[in-house]
């Protein structure tokens, strides 16, 4: 009695994410064939790596907040969901590297004739030596902090559990790349509505 | 047994120190090269050529790429010689814990332009 109900209650979530899975793919065809995202994207020949861009660092912020949260779970001692902190550091780690590269690709843009840090020296100094700056440069932070991180929930996994010291280690600087990260994606926002590449 | 042995060598604790000062290293790298970069021309276009050497499409991006760079190299290299270092060692990690705080603050200001303009002066 017991195994036929488990049967049907797994049998239903299977049915659940499936319809779920087929409706996600259904809309996104239906979307992303009929949408005009040329008029979106803008006419920028940088347009696709600079919305790549955004989506890595979107992608990062949001996966980061996930991490940052079970990083603060892991400084207070409270953790218990070891293996999905590794594995969202993991995923923290990659997209970290991945914003980096693709904000390498775009700061050609924003450094070139008639880009953003010609408007903002000519316009709105302030903006590219204090705001952007500050950005690009500490953009780079969570890249060797995150992998750093990484490195030291696979390696001491046993570990973690028992010694206090490695726990405060990883949850420090879990919540630094986290802040930067924060700090990172709010600059990049607020100077893109200024001007875009 | 092998449990034993296992959990001996984890309880060494150099490892994460060393991870984590060579983290605090390379991005004080980057700020110390970003510094310098202001205090001097020279060294400007220098930092310009490390990068030039290597990264894709670093004309475009100028010195930053030579300051990417020798955070890589700080981080990299440090992490190397720290981890051979101290991968043996038990250390007070709270110490390690504290020295990279203070580390990355220090970092966060050598790019904060309002400070490297007073130290530039």
């Amino acid at each position: 009695m017991a195994e036929t109900t488990s049967r049907e209650r797994n049998s239903l979530k299977n049915a659940v994410i499936a319809g779920w899975v087929i409706l996600t793919v259904f809309l996104g065809f239906v979307l992303g064939f009929s949408a005009p995202w040329e008029d979106l994207m803008g006419e920028s020949p940088f347009a696709s790596i600079a919305t790549i861009h955004g989506m890595f660092a979107t992608l990062g912020v949001i996966i980061g907040s996930a991490t940052g949260y079970l990083g603060w779970r892991l400084l207070l001692g409270h953790l218990k969901a070891y293996r999905d902190l590794r594995i969202l550091a993991t995923i923290s780690a990659v997209l970290a590297f991945l914003a980096a590269v693709s904000g390498n690709m775009i700061y050609t843009a924003y450094r070139g004739e008639g880009g953003p840090r010609e408007f903002f020296k000519g316009n709105f100094p302030e903006i590219h030596e204090i705001f952007f700056e500050f950005k690009e440069f500490i953009g780079l932070f969570p890249l060797p902090i995150a992998v750093a991180a990484t490195f030291i929930l696979w390696k001491y996994r046993d570990s973690l559990p028992v010694d206090e010291n490695i726990r405060n280690a990883v949850g420090v600087m879990i919540a630094v790349a986290w802040t930067v990260l924060m700090i990172v994606f709010v600059l990049g926002a607020a100077i893109t509505k200024l001007m875009a590449v | 047994m092998m449990t034993e042995e296992k959990l001996t060598i984890l309880k060494k604790n150099g490892q994460v120190a060393a991870a984590m000062i060579a983290a605090m290293i390379g991005v004080l790298s980057l700020g110390i090269s970003h510094m310098i970069s202001v205090l001097s021309e020279d060294a400007k276009l220098f930092i310009h050529e490390v990068g030039k050497a290597w990264i894709p499409g670093a004309e475009g991006i100028g010195p930053y790429s030579g300051k990417e760079s020798f955070m890589l190299i700080g981080w990299g290299l440090s992490w190397l010689i720290l981890y051979f270092a101290l991968r043996n060692r038990d250390v007070k990690l709270s110490h390690y814990t504290l020295l990279f705080m203070i580390g990355i603050s220090i970092a966060t200001l050598l790019v904060w332009t309002p400070f490297v303009h007073i130290i530039a002066k």
